[in-house]
């Protein structure tokens, strides 16, 4: 076990993955889209009542 | 429900997917006015037919499904525009809801549920609209 780890490096791998991370789409399934749908509806209801 | 039959248009460059989708919508009784393969042929045959509904893919060749939404819901801000697509994500999911569709139904749900979310589709739209 003579390897040897230089921080710095880890650190930037570690922001590179983060960055790559937060790029990922977040995928959503019916369900989610359906809760969405129906949450900006709710939304858009409530918003016409009170003008 | 209204008297009439829904008139629908359906925008998909995949043959099977219109194929299938076709099926399930002549099977509950509605009406198949237009088909289009491209985002282009879906805007003309929208502002042709002034459907009922327009079942339309996001990935379609020459103008996007979401780029054709805005541009129907522009000029037509009464449309039912429903997505019918394999785009899943957030981003996308959340821009076409705010533009003003309808519905947004992935394509991988069974046959019967997308049937389901149909009916409850064409059961929300009114009888004026709904009339051949």
């Amino acid at each position: 076990m003579n390897e040897r780890f230089d921080l710095r490096v880890i650190l930037q791998e570690i922001k590179v993955d983060e960055k790559v991370y937060r790029m990922k789409p977040v995928l959503l399934t019916q369900k989610e889209i359906s809760e969405m749908r129906e949450k900006m509806n709710r939304v858009k209801r409530e918003e016409g009542r009170t003008t | 429900m209204a008297l009439g039959t829904p008139r629908i248009i359906l925008a998909d460059d995949e043959i099977h997917i219109r194929y299938l989708v076709r099926s399930i919508i002549r099977a509950e009784g509605y009406t198949v006015v237009g088909e289009a393969n491209n985002g282009e042929d879906a805007l003309a045959l929208y502002r042709l037919h002034q459907p009922d509904l327009i079942l339309m893919d996001i990935n379609l060749p020459l103008k996007t499904g979401d780029e054709v939404l805005a541009e129907i819901m522009r000029e037509f801000p009464a449309a039912k525009v429903v997505m019918l697509t394999m785009v899943a994500d957030m981003d996308t999911v959340k821009r076409c809801l705010e533009m003003g569709a309808t519905d947004y139904i992935l394509k991988n749900n069974s046959v019967e549920t997308i049937r389901q979310m149909l009916r409850a589709i064409v059961a929300g739209i009114p009888e004026k609209e709904n009339l051949v």
